[in-house]
C-alpha cells in the first residue's frame, strides 16, 4: 500500500473538466507521459491478434500495399495505362496515389474505431484514453513503415528516380496518416454510439476518393478538375509526389500539410479525452 | 480526513434507458463539457437516477460492502469509484495513489499467452519494468500455472483462466481495491486462497469496496455494509443488520433472499449456539441449528453426529420437509441431507437428524437449514439471513488437518487391506484362474 503520508488527492466532480484549462492540460500531459509502456503493450497485443494466427505471419501486414503495387505494375505491363501523368507513367501515378489513399483510409478507420475496438477495457478498467490512443498511433505508424517499403519497391519497379527531397515525402506521408487518424478521432464518439453513422463513416473514404480521385490528373478547368482541387488531400498528395520524385506539386504543402494534420490529431485526441466517460456510460452491451 | 482513502459526497448518477436517445444525450453532455458547463442536475426525457445522493467513506484497513437487488446502483457506484464514469452531481475524492478494480477477465485476451496477458496488466498498473519478470513468476506460482505460462489463454480451461485472472491482482498493492461481484464462481480452493490474500491485504492497511450477492462473502469480509435500493443508501450498518434489511426488502417485493449462509452469532454450532430466529410468513421459524449429541464439539470424519433444528410455529403445520446443507467456510456446498415430510406442532419443537457417518474431511464448515412445503417446495423458513453457524471437523486425536495440507472436503469411508505381493506367472489355457 502506498504510504499514508502525503497521498495525492484526485477529485472527480460534477463539473466540466475544461473549467480549468491549465489543469486539463496538466492532466492530459500527465496521462500521456504515463501511457507509453501500456500503449506499447496494447500495440503488441494488436499485432499478436492480427498476425500470430495467420499462416503468413507479419508478412500479412505487407499484403494490401503489395497487392496494390502489383496490380498497377501489372497494369503497366499490359499497357492499360500507356500515357504519362505528371511526368511519370500513369500506372505508377495511380499506384502511388492509391497507396497514399490507403494510408489515409486505414488511419481514419483505426481512429474512428477507438472506443469500439477498446470498449472491453474502457468499460471497467482503463480510465484514460491515452494508452489505447497511443497504441492506435503506433499501429498506424507501423503500417506507414510497411507502406514506405512498398512505395520504394514500386518506384524501383517503375524506375522512378527519387528526388533529393524524399525525406519530405515521408514527412508528408506521415501527415496523411495523422490527418486520417485525427479525422477518425473526431468521429470516434458518434461512431461508437450511432450505428448509422458508423456505416456512413465506413463508406466515407470511398466516396471521398471517388469524388475527388487522387489516382489520375483530371483535365484542368474541367468539373472533375475543380472537384479534385477542392480536396485538400489532392494538394497534399501532389506535394508528396513532388517531394518523392519531382512531380508537379508544391513542396511547401508537403512540409506544412502534416503540421495541419498534427493539429487535427490533437483536436481529435482532445475530443476523445473529453468524450470518454460520456461514451463509456452509453456503450451498448 | 485522516485514514479516508475514498469519499463520495452527495454523488448522483443518471442514465438513459432509451437507446435511441443515447447518442443525442451524449452529444449534449460532451458539448456542455466543451463549453465549460456543468452536466445539470435534472432528468431529461428517458433518463432515470441510477444513484442518488450517496455519501460514503472508505478508510484504510476497512472493507465496505455494498449490497442491493439488481438495478439498485451497485455497479454504477463501483464504476464511479473506479473513475470510468463521471458523477452527475456531487464529488468523488480519492486520497490515494491507486484504486484498482478487480476485473479478472476485463483485460484478458484469449489470443495472447498468459505471460503476455500478465505483463499487459502489470504495465497498466504501473509495475516497474525491472520488476516485471519477478512478478510474472510470482503470479504463475500463485496460480499454479508455471508450466502453461507461454500457452495462449484461449487454450485454458475456465478454472485456469479464473486462477490467472485473480492471481494477477494478488501482486497489486493499490490503496483501494474495488471488487464488483468478482469473487463468485471459479475454482473454490483458489477463490479461498485469493480471499485469504484480500484479508491479509486489508489487515496490512489496505481498503476495499466490495460488492457481492452472496451473504457469506459480505459477512466474512466486510466491516460495514451499505444497502442500496433504487440508487439510494437505505441502510448503512454491520453486515448482519444490512443483510436482514436486504431480506426484508426482498420479502416485501416477493424476491429471493440473499443466497448463502447467515446466523447472528456466527459462533460454532454446539459450542456457542446457533442461529437467531427468522420469521416467515407462515409463522414457522427456525430458532436454532446446531451439531448436538456426543462429540458435538469436535465431530470426526466418518463419525456419527446429530444435527438439531429447533423451530417454532404459531400453529400446527403439516407437510414440512427439512433440508440441511453442509458447506465449507465461505460457503461452497458440500453435502445436502433431505428429511422426510413431517408435521410441525404449534410452539417450539425440535427435529433431529442423525448422520451415521459424517462425510466431511477435517476442516471448518458451516451449516444451513431450510423448512419447506413438501407440495410446493416453497420455503417456510431458513437460516438465510444470519451469520453462518460454523463447526470444526477434526481428525482423531483432535489435530485439525491430519498434519497435512488441506486438499479435500469430502471424507470417504473405505476399508483397507494389506495383501502379499501377487506372484505373476504364465496361466495355462483351460486352467481355472
Amino acid at each position: 500500500m502506498a504510504s499514508p503520508a502525503d497521498p495525492p488527492v484526485t477529485i472527480t466532480a460534477a463539473r466540466s473538466r475544461l473549467t480549468r484549462p491549465d489543469r486539463f492540460l496538466a492532466d492530459w500531459w500527465r496521462d500521456t507521459v504515463r501511457s507509453p509502456r501500456f500503449a506499447w503493450q496494447l500495440f503488441r497485443r494488436v499485432l499478436n491478434i492480427q498476425f500470430r494466427h495467420s499462416s503468413l505471419g507479419i508478412l500479412l501486414a505487407f499484403l494490401p500495399a503489395t497487392i496494390t503495387a502489383l496490380v498497377f505494375a501489372y497494369a503497366r505491363r499490359t499497357h492499360l495505362f500507356s500515357d504519362n501523368s505528371g511526368g511519370v507513367n500513369s500506372a505508377f501515378y495511380g499506384g502511388f496515389g492509391v497507396l497514399l489513399a490507403q494510408a489515409f483510409v486505414e488511419a481514419f478507420n483505426a481512429g474512428r474505431r477507438l472506443f469500439v475496438a477498446n470498449q472491453g477495457i474502457f468499460r471497467r478498467n482503463v480510465t484514460t484514453v491515452e494508452g489505447p490512443l497511443l497504441a492506435t498511433l503506433l499501429e498506424v505508424l507501423f503500417h506507414d513503415a510497411i507502406r514506405i517499403v512498398v512505395m520504394a519497391g514500386l518506384m524501383a519497379a517503375f524506375r522512378v528516380v527519387p528526388s533529393a527531397a524524399l525525406p519530405l515525402a515521408i514527412w508528408g506521408l506521415l501527415g496523411v496518416s495523422l490527418g486520417g487518424l485525427g479525422v477518425g478521432f473526431l468521429l470516434a464518439a458518434p461512431n461508437a454510439l450511432q450505428p448509422d453513422l458508423n456505416a456512413l463513416a465506413a463508406g466515407l473514404p470511398i466516396a471521398l476518393f471517388t469524388a475527388t480521385p487522387v489516382f489520375l490528373i483530371p483535365p484542368p478547368g474541367s468539373l472533375l478538375g475543380r472537384i479534385h482541387a477542392a480536396n485538400p488531400l489532392s494538394w497534399l498528395f501532389d506535394g508528396i509526389r513532388a517531394a518523392a520524385y519531382g512531380g508537379p506539386g508544391s513542396l511547401v504543402v508537403a512540409a506544412v500539410g502534416p503540421l495541419v494534420a498534427v493539429l487535427c490529431l490533437l483536436a481529435g485526441w482532445c475530443l476523445c479525452r473529453v468524450a470518454l466517460p460520456h461514451i463509456v456510460e452509453r456503450l451498448p452491451g | 480526513m485522516s485514514g479516508v482513502l475514498l469519499e463520495f459526497s452527495g454523488v448522483s448518477k443518471r442514465f438513459c434507458r432509451r437507446p435511441e436517445r443515447r447518442s443525442r444525450l451524449a452529444a449534449r453532455d460532451i458539448a456542455r463539457e466543451l463549453c465549460g458547463l456543468p452536466p445539470g442536475d435534472s432528468l431529461r426525457s428517458g433518463e432515470f437516477w441510477s444513484l442518488r445522493d450517496v455519501d460514503l467513506q472508505v478508510r484504510a484497513g476497512e472493507v465496505l460492502g455494498v449490497i442491493g437487488h439488481n438495478g439498485a446502483g451497485k455497479s454504477t457506484l463501483m464504476n464511479l469509484a473506479a473513475g470510468t464514469l463521471l458523477p452527475t452531481t456531487g464529488t468523488i475524492t480519492r486520497y490515494a495513489r491507486s484504486v484498482c478494480n478487480i476485473d479478472p477477465f476485463g483485460m484478458m485476451s484469449p489470443l495472447e499467452t498468459a505471460r503476455e496477458n500478465i505483463i499487459l496488466q502489470l504495465v497498466y498498473h504501473g509495475i516497474p519494468a525491472a520488476d516485471i519478470d519477478d512478478e510474472v513468476a510470482a503470479i504463475a506460482a500463485f496460480a499454479d500455472l508455471a508450466d502453461h505460462l507461454d500457452e495462449t489463454v484461449g487454450t485454458y480451461s475456465t478454472g485456469m483462466r479464473s486462477r490467472l485472472g485473480f492471481a494477477i491482482f494478488s501482486r497489486m498493492r493499490p490503496d483501494v481495491f474495488l471488487v464488483d461481484e468478482a469473487l463468485g464462481g471459479g475454482d473454490v480452493r483458489f477463490r479461498d486462497q485469493f480471499t485469504g490474500y484480500l484479508q491479509r491485504y486489508v489487515a496490512d492497511g489496505g481498503a476495499m469496496l466490495l460488492c457481492a450477492h452472496a451473504a457469506p462473502t459480505i459477512q466474512n469480509l466486510c466491516d460495514r455494509v451499505l444497502l442500496l435500493d433504487q440508487g439510494r443508501v437505505v441502510v448503512a450498518a454491520d453486515a448482519a443488520t444490512a443483510i436482514d434489511a436486504y431480506n426484508a426488502l426482498a420479502a416485501e417485493r416477493g424476491a429471493l433472499p440473499m443466497p448463502g449462509f447467515r446466523g447472528a452469532g456466527g459462533g460454532p454450532v454446539g459450542r456457542v449456539g446457533g442461529a437467531a430466529p427468522e420469521l416467515s410468513s407462515s409463522g414457522l421459524r427456525i430458532v436454532d441449528v446446531r451439531i448436538a449429541g456426543a462429540g458435538a464439539d469436535h465431530p470426526a470424519p466418518g463419525g456419527a453426529v446429530e444435527i438439531s433444528i429447533r423451530c417454532a410455529a404459531a400453529a400446527p403445520i403439516d407437510g414440512v420437509r427439512c433440508v440441511v446443507e453442509l458447506g465449507s467456510r465461505g460457503w461452497f456446498p458440500v453435502a445436502v441431507i433431505g428429511g422426510p415430510a413431517t408435521a410441525i406442532p404449534a410452539g417450539e419443537s425440535e427435529l433431529r437428524c442423525r448422520v451415521a457417518s459424517l462425510p466431511l474431511a477435517p476442516g471448518t464448515y458451516q451449516i444451513h437449514a431450510l423448512l419447506a412445503d413438501v407440495r410446493s417446495g416453497k420455503a417456510f423458513a431458513d437460516t438465510a439471513d444470519r451469520a453462518a453457524p460454523q463447526f470444526d471437523v477434526r481428525a482423531a486425536g483432535g489435530v485439525p488437518h491430519d498434519g497435512g495440507p488441506r486438499t479435500a472436503l469430502v471424507h470417504v469411508e473405505a476399508s483397507w487391506e494389506s495383501l502379499p505381493a501377487a506372484v505373476d506367472g504364465p496361466v495355462s489355457p483351460g486352467r481355472p484362474s
